[in-house]
């Protein structure tokens, strides 16, 4: 039986390993990766701005934030971001608890939940935060200095009309979301089912499937839709790459331009699938527009010029199709990379 | 020194083994297995035949191919975890290491396709990275294991938040899309038009791992280890090297298994392979291996995996609503993992 003792060598050899450990793991810890290092530069009156997004990693939050960033630093406030890679309010709350013991000047949020986040973000402002909501928003707003949307309920309106005009007026749509209460897909799935009712009301919505942020959800969910509906002229998809898996799924059928594949957010994966059809369109946000309007009105509140700010913004969505693609007036709205 | 075969006991198997006889459990319990095996393989006919009732789409040429090749990922996860299991460990992190092997890969065909190398090349040195990449994060779990002695409940835990975080590090949370389509024929080509590539490979390494697990020495140290690590250390088996091996394999095969999702998608996504861990354990304990270890097939984890692969898309074909769908998935998974403790008998 080798004795458990270690030698001079491998005690050496044990000791050099640990200590390179413990390098890495103050280097990571130094080091702050995506994060935008805490500028200092012009910071008159010492204003500070937190964003929390949805989730990290996201193409559509990450080109809000590089439209808040902009904003802020043209304003002289100090940016920092901290997120959770899930799209949830268990890993959100913790978050924003973190962040607003901090105490930034002002926090700018996308709860992942309309009722979870209330308690953390009320909390927040108790001590003193100013809160802008971006993209989802809260059931109780009281105290929010300004939510500020993409008008969802009007994106799923446009899709509606896409969908009715390719299918010729019959047919069957499936929606294909990830969260069953944020807001934003909630009202998304609302606009869809209110267009095909007033214009379209041959087309049904087959049904609606949860499906999860790895893409290869998606493409299972859609190719179990099309095998078992024969119907199934268009999908929707509301969230995350579920248009993408869905184009996959209808690609493996061999359908690709037979069924109409209609995505949300034009992040530069989707965008590619559009240009070569295997996405019909696309429904746009404005996520930087909404990043820089928030970081706007967060900066209006806290020097006193309340007037100026709105309570709540809709913006309006553009719809990309695989036609307009190529034009720049379509493909200046597409997401960074 | 060689193990040498298990002395086989007088009385017949029916018989319940004596409770202090460690060989002679071991031996029956092997025995129960092919009892065990046989039911798990009827409750998935049974789930089968239920579904071509419910709908004439179900027993479809389009359904199999989109039921195996989404049982592809979980499959190859669960054979890793057959072993990890029956060796009394778990593995959490291979849901995030098929994550983030597929975004090495990704990253280096991306590269290595703009900058104008052939696609064939480029696809076979990012295969190879995938695998390495795989083989790496396995071999760290084993080593922290194995040498230090920390649970393996933690280390996994660890390692899985670590492979998730570098894989959104690889390309700042973004998939990574302009790769060779070289890469997606692999992912997308059926052979005969009724078995898909991924479903091919899937198979052969169920094969290879089915034999070394059951025909194998490396197989038998496995089920020592899982049931009684002393009498193991003690009969000579080096345990920790074969700790080691046991985790790289569950990582390569991670590895393996990210190539063929991004395959599939035509792009690696860090998202790829989250939470597939819980499926791979849940298709490893439905197919019978015990949590405890000792115990456990690569045939019932095929079998388990299958059970939940036919569940979710069957359940969609046959129109359940969504929420329900959840619920049936637990449901048998408990109901699985009852059937086993009873079949077990009163032993703990």
């Amino acid at each position: 039986m080798p004795s458990k003792k270690r030698n001079v060598s491998q005690r050496r050899i044990h000791n050099a390993a640990m200590a390179g450990v413990l390098v890495l793991l103050v280097a990571a810890c130094g080091s702050t990766g995506t994060a935008a290092p805490e500028s200092t530069a012009g910071t008159h009156k010492n204003l500070s701005l937190a964003y929390v997004p949805g989730a990290t990693g996201n193409p559509f939050y990450d080109t809000l934030e590089l439209g808040a960033k902009k904003e802020a630093s043209a304003l002289g406030m100090s940016f920092s971001y901290q997120g959770s890679p899930d799209f949830a309010p268990s890993t959100q709350i913790p978050v924003v608890n973190a962040v607003c013991d901090r105490h930034p000047s002002a926090l700018l949020v996308a709860p992942t939940d309309p009722v979870a986040l209330r308690p953390a973000i009320a909390q927040c402002m108790r001590e003193g935060v100013a809160v802008v909501l971006v993209d989802t928003s809260l059931t109780n707003k009281a105290g929010i200095v300004s939510a500020i949307t993409s008008d969802n309920v009007q994106g799923g309106e446009e899709a509606g009309q896409l969908i009715g005009k390719d299918l010729h007026g019959k047919g069957q749509v499936a929606i294909l979301a990830i969260s069953a209460t944020a807001t934003t897909q909630v009202e998304r799935a609302q606009g869809l089912k209110q267009e095909l009712a007033a214009h379209y009301p041959g087309i049904t919505v087959q049904s609606t499937q949860y499906v999860q942020q790895a893409e290869s959800s998606s493409v299972t969910t859609a190719a179990a839709l099309l095998s078992g509906h024969p119907n199934l002229g268009a999908f929707f998809g509301i969230a995350g790459p579920s248009a993408q898996g869905a184009a996959q799924a209808i690609a493996s059928a061999h359908r690709t331009g037979k069924v109409v594949d209609v995505g949300y957010d034009a992040e530069p994966a989707a965008v590619t699938l559009l240009k070569s059809g295997a996405i019909s369109a696309l429904v746009m946000q404005q996520p930087a527009l909404e990043g820089s309007l928030g970081v706007q009105y967060a900066y209006d509140y806290l020097t006193g010029q309340k007037s100026k700010i709105k309570g709540s913004v809709e913006l309006s969505n553009v719809l990309a199709t695989t036609a307009t693609a190529g034009s720049p007036s379509i493909s200046k709205y597409f997401y960074a990379p | 020194m060689k193990i040498v075969d298990l002395p086989r006991p007088a009385r017949s198997f029916r018989q319940h083994a004596p409770d202090g006889d460690s060989a002679g459990r071991a031996v029956a319990l092997r025995r129960f297995q092919w009892i065990r095996d046989t039911w798990i393989f009827g409750a998935l006919v049974v789930t089968v035949v239920a579904f071509s009732i419910a709908s004439p789409d179900f027993l479809t040429q389009d359904n199999w191919l989109n039921t195996s090749s989404s049982a592809v990922e979980v499959l190859l996860l669960a054979a890793g975890q057959t072993f990890v299991i029956i060796s009394g460990g778990i593995d959490l992190s291979v849901g995030a290491t098929l994550g983030l092997s597929g975004m090495a890969g990704g990253w280096v065909m991306a590269n290595g396709f703009a900058a104008g190398t052939s696609p064939a090349l480029v696809t076979a040195v990012g295969i190879l990275v995938a695998l390495a990449v795989g083989l790496l994060v396995g071999l760290v779990n084993g080593a922290l294991i194995a040498r230090y002695r920390i649970p393996p409940f933690v280390v996994t835990l660890g390692t899985l938040g670590i492979a998730t975080g570098a894989a959104d590090l690889v390309s700042n949370g973004l998939e990574i899309s302009n790769i060779p389509t070289t890469v997606s024929q692999i992912g997308n080509t059926d052979i005969g038009g009724w078995v898909p590539i991924p479903v091919l490979v899937a198979a052969v390494a169920c094969v290879i791992t089915g034999i070394l697990l059951a025909k194998t020495r490396f197989g038998a140290y496995t089920y020592a280890i899982g049931d009684n690590r002393q009498a193991a250390v003690r009969a000579g088996i080096r345990d920790k090297r074969h700790l080691i091996k046991i985790y790289a394999m569950s990582g390569f095969l991670a590895g393996v298994a990210g190539v063929l999702v991004m395959a599939r998608l035509s792009a690696a996504s860090p998202t790829s392979g989250s939470n597939d861990e819980l499926d791979a354990i849940a298709a490893v304990v439905i197919g019978g291996t015990s949590l405890a270890g000792g115990s456990g097939t690569i045939v019932g984890s095929v079998i388990g995996t299958a059970i939940i692969s036919v569940l979710l898309t069957g359940l969609i074909i046959v129109n359940v609503p969504p929420f329900w769908q959840l619920v049936a998935v637990g449901v048998v998974l408990i109901v699985a993992v009852y059937a086993d403790q009873y079949g077990r008998g009163t032993r703990a």
